[in-house]
């Protein structure tokens, strides 16, 4: 009951408006002065949060990504997928799930993958013959897989906050993406590949233009297989795996395109910085909220109440699941992670449940959280490039949010499918 | 006092706050520069010299808290942070109006509680005379004034938000007409969103 008059109070607050950082920071800072009195030393609490050798991953990949994209090194990403898929059914819908995942591997982010990735392929899509909604719908879904296929930004937070290494879930990620990449695949292959449908397929590249395309983009292939084998063959933590990312991206962008200065890399760096300031103001005011909630124990109070109802681990995940879903719809990914997170992991070791399935399936709700209105943020992105009516976005994302709510009840089903290669390559359980 | 008379005095004063709030960026900036270089360093030392500096991994958590407390400001001048604005843009003139003078008044409070109590706390720790446990031997107060002092800029940047507010004149940055090209968490998507509509138009 304390809990829910809590979340109610928080979600209230902040849709007054207020910065996510500041709500959290006063809502936390408001419950000490009622329940201790004082504030006590939260600065210390909020210093110690921010000072994790492993949150430094985010700005470092971040970095990574603004000199990929400022270089140019993945401009010719949608075109060798299409060129590749073109003469399939559905092929440009294929093309642009493709490049949704390959790109999903470089930025670690939805709304940059549908951002980046939509600006070339909607208008592509509807040129062929697709219908808007569809086109509208497959970009916005395609760009959730930046989140789930790794590096992911929430991830790091996710696995920061839970104390799981971070090569755990990244490498958890990876299967459920490539699942959820090929269920999405699969349904626009079906929609687009009917004998109804006016969509127009071409004919298959040649042997040396799929070879031209690939060479075209060897650099923007690559360099996520160097980071990310680099991290799964035990030769680099995350973070570092982001640093030398950076590195090789940088040296790609300066010496092989030819296309970034001195003045670009600065502009990387500002923008990683306010990417920084961003998140992790975000996870200063949720730390002071963290705080507060051990002092008040809530956390075990949950325990006390999911072992009193005896509902079992499906039972405590639909549950969670579902008011992840609810809390999607009306906040922002970050501020679910940081304030669901520490309040649950008491009941997960209670439970016994694995913290990496959970936050795999977390993740799968977050890019739920991306497309299911009134606040998706992959459908603003939609929204801002094609200045389409936001249903219209809405009833074409629509389909894939069924199809992701299948993708989640596949991973809670068979944990294998998040746990397997994690298992298999790092040993982590 | 008349808008035309202030004008020019809050003009000033926005051109103060703007190169503080900006030098504080810059420096930010190079601490994600100098990250990159330490961790760089560090495996290089590993693999290359077989010597793995036991430095590099509390120095690049220490600077993160100064990369992000000398980039709060500047970000907070920018509209950078995150809000829920769901309902407060539905709102008429008036209502939006009333809610960011809220939303400034709630980081002007919390740019207050982390100057007062971040302060407190570094005075206590220098009292105490504690060190940073680990590998990295430094007094914890120098680290810990970090937070006071993204707090002074805060409250530069709100006071500023609110004075601007006070007088009717917009904000003293528009939102980015160029959008950040990427964040590697969606944290920064609303500026991206509203970078891509501005393309757009």
């Amino acid at each position: 009951m304390t809990l829910a008059l809590i979340l109610v109070g928080l979600v209230l607050l902040l849709f007054t408006g207020l910065p996510i950082f500041a709500g959290l920071a006063l809502f936390g800072g408001a419950l000490l002065l009622a329940t201790q009195g004082s504030l006590g030393s939260i600065t210390e609490v909020i210093f110690g949060e921010l000072s994790r050798y492993l949150l430094v991953t985010i700005p470092l990949f971040a970095f990574m990504a603004h000199v990929m994209i400022r270089g140019r090194i993945v401009d010719d990403l949608y075109g060798t997928a299409y060129t590749l898929t073109r003469h399939l059914p559905g092929g440009l819908g294929i093309a642009t799930i493709a490049a949704c995942t390959i790109f999903a591997a470089i930025s670690g982010s939805s709304v940059a993958t549908a951002l980046t990735i939509g600006s070339v392929a909607i208008p592509q899509m509807i040129r062929f013959g697709y219908e808007p909604k569809a086109a509208y719908g497959l970009v916005a879904a395609g760009g959730t897989l930046g989140i789930l296929i790794p590096p992911s930004g929430p991830m790091v937070l996710y696995g920061v906050i839970s104390e799981t290494s971070i090569g755990g879930p990244f490498m958890a990620g990876v299967l459920p993406g490539l699942m959820v990449a090929a269920i999405f695949t699969a349904w626009s292959m079906l929609t687009s590949g009917s004998s109804s449908s006016r969509v127009r397929r071409e004919p298959r590249a040649s042997l040396r233009e799929a070879l031209a395309a690939l060479r075209k983009s060897l650099w923007s292939l690559s360099l996520p297989v160097f980071v990310l084998g680099g991290m799964y063959a035990g030769v680099f933590t995350a973070t570092e795996a982001a640093a030398a990312g950076a590195v090789a991206a940088t040296i790609v962008a300066a010496l092989v395109y030819r296309s970034i200065g001195a003045r670009d890399l600065w502009a990387a760096a500002v923008d990683a910085s306010r990417t920084s300031a961003m998140l992790f103001m975000i996870v200063g005011g949720a730390a002071v909220f963290a705080h507060v909630m051990t002092k008040m124990r809530i956390p075990q109070q949950i325990v006390e109440f999911v072992v009193s109802m005896d509902i079992g681990v499906f039972g405590f995940l639909i549950a969670m699941m579902a008011l992840l879903f609810v809390l999607g719809m009306f906040l922002e990914s970050i501020a679910i992670i940081l304030v669901t997170t520490p309040v649950i992991l008491p009941v997960m070791s209670q439970l016994h449940i694995n913290p990496i399935w959970y936050g795999i399936l977390l993740t799968i709700n977050l890019e739920l959280a991306q497309i299911t209105p009134p606040v998706g943020m992959n459908l603003f992105t939609i929204k801002a490039i094609t200045n389409a009516p936001m249903g219209q976005i809405v009833r074409g994302s629509a389909p894939y949010v069924l199809l992701l709510v299948l993708g989640m009840i596949a991973v809670m089903l068979f944990p294998q499918i998040a746990l397997w290669l994690p298992g298999t390559m790092l040993n982590v359980r | 006092m008349s808008e035309a008379r202030v004008g020019p005095l809050v003009a000033g004063l926005g051109r103060a706050i703007g190169w503080i709030t900006n030098a504080a960026m810059a420096l930010s900036a190079l601490g994600i520069l100098a990250s990159l270089v330490m961790v760089a360093y560090a495996v290089v030392m590993r693999y290359v010299f077989n010597s793995a500096p036991t430095w590099v991994d509390d120095s690049v958590g220490f600077t993160l808290v100064g990369v992000v407390m000398l980039a709060a400001a500047s970000t907070l001048r920018q509209g950078g942070h995150i809000s829920v604005d769901m309902l407060t843009d539905r709102l008429g003139a008036r209502g939006k109006r009333r809610a960011e003078i809220w939303a400034t008044f709630s980081v002007l409070l919390v740019s207050l509680i982390l100057i007062v109590n971040g302060w407190q706390t570094a005075m206590s720790s220098r009292a105490i005379g504690i060190s940073t446990s680990g590998n990295v031997e430094l007094p914890v107060y120098l680290l810990e004034l970090l937070l006071p002092l993204g707090g002074v800029l805060m409250l530069l940047v709100s006071l500023e938000g609110l004075l601007r507010l006070a007088l009717g004149l917009p904000p003293a940055v528009a939102a980015p007409a160029q959008a950040a090209p990427i964040a590697i968490a969606d944290a920064g998507d609303e500026v991206m969103v509203r970078g891509a509509e501005d393309r757009r138009r």
